[in-house]
C-alpha cells in the first residue's frame, strides 16, 4: 500500500480516499482509490500498472458509490454526492503538468 | 547445503554470474562479510557508499548487466540513495543489498536504524525488507529479473542481521534471475509507422538510452541508411551511433549544435526511439518538433503520452520494433530533405574555439579523444566539462559513453570510471571531470589506486561549479554568489597523494607531450587541465525556452538574449 500511495504523492496527483483491507488469499489485498477524473489520470495509472505488486487494476465508473459504506463505518458524510468528477481542487490538485520550468 | 542466510545471498550471487561486489562493511552486515570470506566474490572496498553506488553502476553501465553493490544499516543505506536514484532515472540494473537491525530491532530507533524500504520507495524499480532466510531463494532471483526486464532498473534488498545469521538448509536452487523476453511489437503497430514514414518528407530519428537498453544500434542505423533519414540523440544516446557517420546529427536539446535543433525544428516526423522527451532535450516541450507528427516506441508504456503525445505510440522493446518496421520499409532516397540537412548543418556547425589547445576546453577533449582511441570507455560528472565532452568527443559504440543524464549526480565520475575499468580489464577508462564534481567522491581515488583501476581522470580546473557560474552570467545578471572557490586545492598533490601519478598541465613546459605521457601510463593517472573561468558552453537554450532559441556567443555580442532574467529558470 505505501507502494501505491507514494506514487500518487511523488506524481502530485491527488487521491481523495483510500481503503485496504485482504483478501481471502492471505498473499494479495485490495486498495480501492477514489481519485479525480482528469487528464493525468491515464498517466497515474500506467505508473501504477508498473509497480511489481500491483496485480491488477480495475475502474468504477465515475459518481460509482464504492466509498459509501467506508462513509457510513467513519461516520461522515458520503463522500461521492457531488459526483467524482466535479469535487471541487485542493489548492495543490490542479497544478499544471507540463508547464514548469526547470 | 547447509547454510545461513548471508551465505544464500553470496551464493545466489554466484549462481547470478556476479563476480564483484562494490560497498562498506558495518556492524548490521557483518554476516555477509563473513559469508565473503570464503567466496570468489571479488569485494571492492569503496570508501564512501556513494562510491560503491556508482562504480557498481560504472559495472553496469559498461557490460549491460546488472551490478551489485551493499552497505551497511543506517548511514550505509542513506549513503547509497543517491547512487540507486541515479540508477532509476537513467534505467541502470542495479541490485543494491543493505543490512538492517534485527528484526527484533526495527521500530526501536536502534543503533544505525533507517526505514530503508520506506526510503527507497520512491527511488527504485521495486525493493524488499526479508522476513525469513528462505524467503531469500526467491528474492534474490526475482531482483535480478526485475531490475533486467523490460526497462532496466535499480533493486534494494534490505536484510535484517538476524536474517543473515538464520541458519538453513538448502536443497534445490532456483534459477538465476534473468530479463523477461522482449515485449514484442504489434504487426499492425509496424505497418501504421511505416506508412507513415514512407509519407514523411523530412523524417528524423531520435534515438535514446531504450536503444542501448535493448541492444538495438546497428537497427537504428539499418533503418536511417535504408530511408535517408538523419539520426539525432539524448544525452544518454551518444554512442549509439558512431559519430562520424553521415547521417549523425550529434546531442538534441539544451546544448546541442544549432543545426541539430534547427533539423528537429523543421521535420515533420520524429521517431522517437527508446526516448523520454526529458526536458534537457526538448526544450519547451509544447514547441518541440512543432511540425512533426511523432512516433514514439518505448517498452515502457507509461513513458507514451506522458510528455508528448505521440500520433502513433508503440509499447514494444525498440529492438524488436525496428525488426518489424524494417521488414515493410522500401528504401528510398530524400534528396530534397538530405539537402536541406546538408545546409543547415554547414551553416550553423558546433562552433569549437580552441580546438587546437589542450588547456581549453574542446581542445582538450579533442586531444584526449585522438590519444584513447575508439577502445576507451569515457565517464564524465556533471556540468560543463560533461557538455563539452558530450558536443566534442567523437564516440564510435554503444557503453562508451557513461554519464548521469536523468538525475545529474555530480561526484557520479570517477567512481563509474573505478566500476567500469574493473568490469573491462582490457579497455582503459577516462573519466572526465570538474573540480565541483571531484571533490565530491575524491575519496574514491584511493579505491582506483588499490584496485589498480586502468583510469585516466582529466580534470578541467576553472575553481568554479562551472555550470552554475555560467548560468548567473547568463540568466542572473552577473549576481555571482556561491559559485566560485576561492580555496583551490593543488589536485595534482592530493592525487600523489593518494599514490596516484598525476601531472598539472598549467606547470608543464610542454602540455600536449605531458598529456601523451598521461596516456602511456597504466595505472590511474590524473591530468590536471586549467580551464578560465570565462569559458562557457555554447550554445544554450534557456531552461524553460524552446529549443530554437539557442544563446552563442554572437548572439550575445549581438544583444539578443543576453542579460535576461530568468528567475524560475534552474
Amino acid at each position: 500500500m505505501s507502494h501505491v500511495c507514494g506514487l500518487f504523492h511523488r506524481r502530485l496527483f491527488n487521491v481523495d480516499g483510500i481503503a485496504c483491507l485482504p483478501t481471502a488469499d492471505p498473499s494479495r489485498s485490495a486498495v480501492l482509490l477514489l481519485v479525480r477524473e482528469d487528464a493525468r489520470l491515464e498517466q497515474v495509472v500506467r505508473q501504477l500498472a508498473k509497480l511489481t505488486d500491483v496485480l491488477d487494476i480495475g475502474r468504477d465508473p465515475v459518481g460509482g458509490n464504492a466509498f459509501a459504506p467506508v462513509a457510513v463505518a467513519l461516520r461522515c458524510p458520503p463522500p461521492l454526492e457531488r459526483g467524482a468528477d466535479e469535487r471541487p481542487a485542493t489548492a495543490d490538485g490542479d497544478r499544471q503538468d507540463k508547464g514548469g520550468d526547470l | 547445503m547447509q547454510t545461513n542466510g548471508a551465505g544464500l545471498i553470496v551464493r545466489l550471487l554466484e549462481r547470478q554470474g556476479i563476480t564483484m561486489i562494490p560497498g562498506i562493511p558495518g556492524g548490521a552486515s557483518l554476516p555477509l562479510y563473513d559469508a565473503l570470506h570464503g567466496s570468489a566474490l571479488h569485494h571492492v572496498l569503496a570508501r564512501h557508499e556513494q562510491g560503491a553506488g556508482f562504480i557498481a553502476q560504472g559495472m553496469a553501465r559498461a557490460t549491460g548487466t546488472a551490478a551489485v553493490c551493499t552497505g551497511t544499516s543506517g548511514p550505509g543505506a542513506t549513503n547509497l540513495v543517491t547512487a540507486i536514484a541515479d540508477a532509476k532515472l537513467d534505467s541502470i540494473p542495479l541490485v543494491a543489498i543493505t543490512g538492517q537491525v534485527p528484526r527484533a530491532m526495527i521500530g526501536t530507533d536502534a543503533f544505525q536504524e533507517i526505514d530503508t524500504y520506506g526510503l527507497t520507495i520512491p527511488i527504485t524499480k521495486h525493493n524488499y525488507l526479508v522476513s525469513s532466510a528462505r524467503e531469500l531463494l526467491r528474492v534474490v532471483p526475482e531482483a535480478f529479473r526485475i531490475a533486467t526486464s523490460d526497462r532496466p532498473g535499480p533493486v534494494v534488498i534490505d536484510v535484517p542481521k538476524d536474517v543473515q545469521l538464520e541458519a538453513i538448509t538448502v536443497d534445490e536452487w532456483p534459477e538465476p534471475g534473468r530479463a523477461a523476453p522482449a515485449a514484442p511489437c504489434p504487426a499492425d503497430d509496424a505497418r501504421r509507422a511505416a506508412a507513415l514514414l514512407e509519407a514523411a518528407r523530412r523524417p528524423v530519428l531520435l534515438v535514446g538510452a531504450g536503444v542501448l537498453a535493448a541492444g538495438a544500434s546497428d537497427l537504428v542505423r539499418e533503418l536511417a541508411e535504408a530511408g535517408s533519414i538523419p539520426i539525432a540523440a539524448t544525452l544518454l544516446g551518444l554512442g549509439a551511433i558512431p559519430a562520424r557517420h553521415p547521417l549523425f546529427l550529434g546531442m538534441v536539446g539544451m546544448h546541442a549544435a544549432r543545426a541539430t535543433n534547427l533539423i528537429l525544428e523543421e521535420c515533420d516526423l520524429l521517431v522517437g526511439l527508446g526516448v523520454r522527451f526529458d526536458d534537457r532535450a526538448t526544450g519547451k516541450a509544447a514547441e518541440f518538433c512543432p511540425h512533426a507528427r511523432i512516433i514514439h516506441v518505448d517498452v515502457d508504456a507509461s513513458e507514451l503520452g506522458k510528455i508528448k503525445t505521440p500520433t502513433l505510440g508503440i509499447h514494444a522493446d525498440v529492438g524488436e520494433a525496428l525488426r518489424a518496421l524494417l521488414a515493410d520499409v522500401t528504401p528510398r532516397r530524400r534528396p530534397t530533405w538530405s539537402a536541406r540537412v546538408a545546409a543547415l548543418r554547414a551553416a550553423h556547425p558546433l562552433a569549437m574555439p580552441g580546438a587546437g589547445d589542450v588547456r581549453r576546453p574542446y581542445g582538450i577533449v579533442r586531444a584526449v579523444a585522438a590519444l584513447a582511441g575508439d577502445d576507451a570507455i569515457v565517464t564524465s560528472d556533471v556540468g560543463q566539462h560533461q557538455m563539452w565532452v558530450a558536443q566534442a568527443f567523437p564516440f564510435t559504440r554503444p557503453r562508451q559513453w557513461l554519464t548521469s543524464g536523468g538525475l545529474g549526480t555530480m561526484g557520479f565520475g570517477l567512481p563509474a570510471a573505478i566500476g567500469a575499468a574493473l568490469a573491462c580489464r582490457d579497455r582503459r577508462v577516462v573519466c572526465f571531470t570538474g573540480d565541483g564534481s571531484l571533490l565530491m567522491n575524491i575519496q574514491e581515488l584511493a579505491t582506483a589506486v588499490e584496485e589498480e583501476a586502468r583510469i585516466t581522470v582529466i580534470l578541467l580546473d576553472n575553481a568554479h561549479l562551472g555550470l552554475v557560474r555560467q548560468q548567473q552570467e547568463l540568466f542572473y545578471g552577473g549576481r555571482y554568489h556561491a559559485s566560485r572557490f576561492h580555496a583551490a586545492p593543488d589536485f595534482a598533490a592530493i592525487a600523489r597523494g593518494f599514490g596516484m601519478e598525476a601531472c598539472d598541465l598549467e606547470t608543464v613546459g610542454d602540455p600536449a607531450s605531458a598529456l601523451a605521457r598521461a596516456f602511456a601510463s597504466d595505472g590511474p593517472c590524473l591530468v590536471r587541465v586549467p580551464i578560465a573561468a570565462a569559458e562557457n558552453v555554447y550554445p544554450m537554450v534557456r531552461p524553460g525556452a524552446p529549443n530554437r532559441e539557442m544563446i552563442d556567443e554572437a548572439a550575445l555580442q549581438a544583444g539578443e538574449d543576453g542579460g535576461c532574467d530568468a528567475a524560475e529558470a534552474m
